[in-house]
């Protein structure tokens, strides 16, 4: 899981720093990470039984979705500032001196 | 306009449709029109049954379409042929736009506002002088100004928008018109579609003598207007031009969309499109000034024209789905709406399958395999998901892809590698249940059924429904809140046989509006208010059942033939108020008086101080023409508006010949070549739409222009046989014996140039796939002359597939995924693409021919 979430915060720091046109492909390589996370989490979940980090976790994760597909496929202009919220979303998510609930 | 309508037209321009083929029921009003004496006109690649059927045929090549209609414009224009005294009152001509405006005839192509970061406009410049323009058209909405983030709406209130009734104004939409499309010649028409000057020519003089106060005209256009990245500005083009000419709002005259079969027109009214909420109504999106239901209709609401009652609509539709649930004390239960982040339309959201995204899918009335562009992706999405959900009659290529799919076939994918779960559910067809379908004309007629549905076949409402019980059921005891919405969502129709089939009845109650504190019916949209006193699941269908027991769109009560009651008043229920002709109020001059007795439909009747007539009056009924805005009092809605402005949708009440807001590609339309074209752009160096949904990937490239690989132009159809998506069609002997193969239509003398004979094969290719089909040489497709060059056209019907006794390859499976700038639709009739005598390899021919 933490492998998906580094990947993701990697494609969302790249699309912060070079924003790219429309259709960058680093959206889309961001949106298969953190499927992959989202798949992730609920399979733990499914496991290991719902709890309110558990929840919380696929909740945030399930948002920096929405807002990645919301840059991928933007309606206007590309949300940038609320590409860079969602990507301080997953960095708490997947901090090393945080909960540590992604490791 | 209505469908039997046409018959009035002493003109009709069909273009972008085959509509004796594929409308046939419609046609019959153009070919009544002809009987009367109108003149039939086709505009067309091939030369189809409509072609034969009409008096003029004019072949252009595929995609074209904005320079041929933009060199009518240009005529228009230039020989002064528009109808003055209608466009100097009823159309913007005389507004003056801002300075900072700039035309594409100065920017190589561009308008400004354009942002190359984004690819997308900013619509400062293109509006009324002084003025901030609402869009009346929630799915066109653009991410620019609004009301909240420096936008001022409130400045429509503050007096007329400036105009120049000289039309001298170097910035008034006249003016700028005229430098727009002034290279928009009959040479240049011919340059860049093929079509003859002379036919072009002889066009624009049917058109132009068929127009004004005695005669109406009408354009009838289908999917082959829409499938282009700029189709919303083919549109557009007509529009223009019907604005010009006088011919909207009036007998005989308008733009006909010819729209699908099966209620594709109720499918937006009550839309299963995800940027709309029913009747029109904007889909909030988070990233807007949508925060809270006052934020939404702040932003979204127009302070000018019959659009400032949205409010009214949105919280009675709040209070039709969420019930007791919704009070003011919870925003009518706004926040339970999910708001949008992005595209989630079905071209992106293929796209999203592949990256896996999306977990699974329901498919109901669809079969993407065949119907959806670039197949091989769509194949390669759908395996990618967890569930599928298909709903249909008998077995389709997107139920059972994972077993004789094209990757499957080629053994790019295994079956056993596939991991999505298919549920192929049997569904009832039309005479199996009851229910209403909504026409091209806005008719919403009632059918009902006619024998029980076999087996474990139900009806979609049927579906539907019980699915949202259970949904229900299942999230009934959660404490999350992202479940409240289904909670709250009052799902309560009564069941009235042993198969717990809804009443589809109380559901068209529900839609109509009721009084909630005694649930009676109401009679009309005129009646809904803002708190929460009235519920209605679609304002505009407001009126179809205004009363218990009374079912309007049951009504069959057949026309008197009476000129008066010529407009089919007892037949069905046409939204909104039953009314037949939108914007009617153009039927009559600006004093009220019918522009001529030939052409007369509603007029105001000074001794009854009312608009009456052949028609319900799309206008405020007691409203004199003589009434004129207080402007010292600041008015809003349609106080806002004169006695003389027809167009009360729109924030002026004009016809807008320039569009200052709700455009995502510019107020006006300008000739771009499509994403795949063998030939330069002739008017720019901007090659192609420059804010057209591409989407580059592996397995949907796309090719740069001229590219010599594939030098021919590439349209796909349907066929009268095969109906809708084709299955239907080829699993019934009787019509697929009509139609038994797929085929590609070629010219005789491409056929001679690559050595293919009649009915033998042939390979077409794309950057996407390479398909097969039986070569059809005819003389309906002949070879254009394009900028000093021969361009051959080829043509292929696009509803084939491995299924039914009618079978053949997917036209599809050469399509690139792109999408219309305004509505993502996807593209379908212009492309190109490269051909071979021969058979595939892998289907035992040599690759070579």
């Amino acid at each position: 899981m933490a492998d998906h979430a580094q990947a993701a915060l990697a494609c969302l720091d790249r699309a912060l720093r070079e924003k790219p046109d429309v259709d960058g492909k680093v959206f889309s390589e961001a949106a298969k990470a953190l499927s992959q996370l989202r798949n992730d989490l609920a399979d733990r979940q499914r496991r290991d039984g719902a709890s309110a980090d558990s929840r919380r976790q696929l909740e945030h994760v399930n948002a920096v979705i929405s807002v990645v597909l919301g840059a991928h496929f933007p309606l206007g202009n590309i949300p940038w500032a609320e590409v860079e919220k969602a990507r301080g979303w997953l960095a708490e998510l997947s901090s090393a001196d945080g909960t540590g609930q992604l490791q | 306009m209505a469908l039997w309508d046409l018959a009035n037209a002493d003109c009709i321009i069909t273009m972008g449709s085959n509509m004796a083929e594929n409308h046939p029921i419609a046609f019959r009003f153009a070919v009544e029109a002809q009987r009367r004496g109108a003149t039939l006109i086709h505009v067309d690649p091939r030369f189809t049954r409509t072609g034969a059927l009409c008096n003029i045929h004019a072949p252009i090549r595929s995609g074209s379409d904005i320079a041929f209609l933009g060199g009518i414009i240009h005529q228009i224009l230039e020989r002064d042929l528009w109808f003055r005294d209608f466009a100097l009152a009823y159309t913007n001509i005389a507004h003056i736009i801002e300075d900072g405006y700039v035309d594409p005839e100065d920017n190589d192509g561009i308008f400004s506002g354009f942002e190359a970061g984004t690819k997308a406009y900013k619509q400062e410049t293109w509006q009324y002088k002084g003025k901030i323009v609402p869009s009346s058209i929630a799915e066109h909405r653009v991410q620019t100004q609004d009301q909240t983030q420096g936008g001022d709406f409130e400045s429509m209130t503050e007096g007329p928008p400036p105009t120049d009734p000289t039309l001298q104004h170097p910035n008034c939409v006249y003016q700028i018109m005229k430098r727009h499309f002034r290279r928009y010649t009959p040479e240049m028409v011919e340059r860049v579609t093929g079509c003859p000057a002379a036919t072009f020519l002889k066009i624009v003089e049917v058109l132009a003598q068929n127009s004004g106060r005695e005669r109406t005209s009408a354009f009838c256009y289908a999917v082959g207007w829409t499938h282009h990245t700029y189709g919303v500005q083919i549109i557009r083009a007509a529009t223009i031009i019907q604005g010009l000419l006088g011919n909207v709002g009036r007998p005989g005259g308008g733009i006909m969309a010819l729209r699908g079969h099966t209620s594709i027109q109720g499918s937006t009214d009550i839309p299963t499109l995800y940027n709309m909420l029913p009747t029109y109504l904007p889909q909030p999106n988070v990233f807007h000034q949508h925060d809270t239901l006052q934020d939404y209709l702040h932003t979204e609401t127009p302070t000018t024209g019959w659009w400032a009652n949205m409010p009214k609509y949105m919280v009675s539709l709040l209070k039709a789905w969420y019930g007791a649930e919704a009070h003011a004390g919870n925003e009518w239960g706004y926040q339970h709406l999910p708001k949008l982040t992005g595209d989630v339309s079905q071209l992106p959201m293929t796209l999203a399958m592949l990256d896996g995204v999306v977990k699974g899918q329901f498919i109901l009335g669809q079969n993407p395999v065949v119907g959806a562009v670039n197949s091989d992706l769509v194949e390669r999405g759908m395996a990618r998901l967890d569930w599928l959900v298909v709903r249909d009659f008998a077995m389709t290529e997107t139920a059972n892809f994972w077993q004789k799919g094209r990757l499957v076939q080629r053994g790019e994918l295994q079956p056993r590698d596939i991991g999505t779960e298919i549920f192929f559910i049997p569904t009832a067809l039309a005479g199996e249940k009851d229910g209403t379908v909504t026409n091209t004309s806005r008719l919403v007629q009632w059918h009902d059924k006619v024998l029980e549905a076999p087996g474990d076949s139900r009806s979609d409402l049927w579906f539907i429904y019980h699915l949202g019980k259970r949904l229900k059921q299942l999230y009934a005891d959660s404490t999350e809140p992202r479940d409240a919405a289904i909670q709250a969502l009052t799902w309560l129709y009564p069941e009235r046989d042993e198969r717990a089939e809804p009443d589809p009845e109380a559901v068209l109650r529900e839609i109509n509006g009721y009084t909630v504190v005694d649930r009676k019916q109401i009679p009309s949209y005129q009646q809904l208010k803002d708190d929460g006193s009235t519920a209605c699941g679609g304002w505009m269908y407001c009126g179809i059942y205004p009363r218990d027991g009374h079912n309007v769109s049951r009504s069959r009560i057949a026309d008197t033939r009476d000129v008066a009651a010529s407009n089919h008043h007892g037949w069905a229920f046409a939204w909104p108020s039953n009314r037949r002709t939108l914007y009617n109020r153009a039927s009559a001059d600006p004093a009220g008086v019918p522009w001529s007795e030939r052409k007369k439909l509603v007029w105001w009747d000074p001794q009854e101080n009312k608009w009456t007539g052949g028609d319900v009056p799309d206008f405020i009924e007691t409203r004199p023409p003589d009434y004129r805005p207080d402007w010292s009092k600041r008015p809003h809605g349609m106080d806002a508006h004169g006695g003389d402005d027809p167009f009360i949708m729109e924030a002026d009440g004009k016809c807008q010949l320039f569009v200052p807001s709700g455009l995502k590609d510019g107020p006006l339309p300008t000739y771009y070549e499509p994403p795949e074209t063998p030939v330069k752009n002739a008017f720019y160096g901007q090659q192609h739409n420059p804010v057209a949904k591409l989407w580059q990937r592996k397995g949907n490239e796309l090719h740069a222009p001229e590219d010599p690989r594939f030098p021919y132009v590439f349209t796909t159809y349907r066929l009268t046989e095969l109906h809708c998506g084709g299955i239907i069609g080829r699993v019934t002997p009787h019509t697929a014996e009509l139609q038994p193969e797929a085929f590609v239509e070629i010219s005789p003398e491409l056929a001679a140039e690559l050595g293919i004979r009649h009915t033998e094969w042939a390979v077409l290719s794309t950057l996407r796939g390479d398909i097969e089909a039986r070569a059809m040489v005819t003389e309906r497709i002949t070879p254009f002359q394009i900028d000093g060059r021969t361009v051959h056209q080829v043509g292929m019907p696009w509803v084939f597939g491995w299924e039914g006794y009618a079978r053949g390859d997917i036209a599809n499976v050469l399509l690139a995924i792109t999408g219309d700038a305004n509505t993502s639709i996807h593209s379908t009739k212009a492309l190109t693409c490269n051909l071979r005598p021969g058979r595939l390899a892998q289907r035992g021919g040599t690759g070579h021919g």
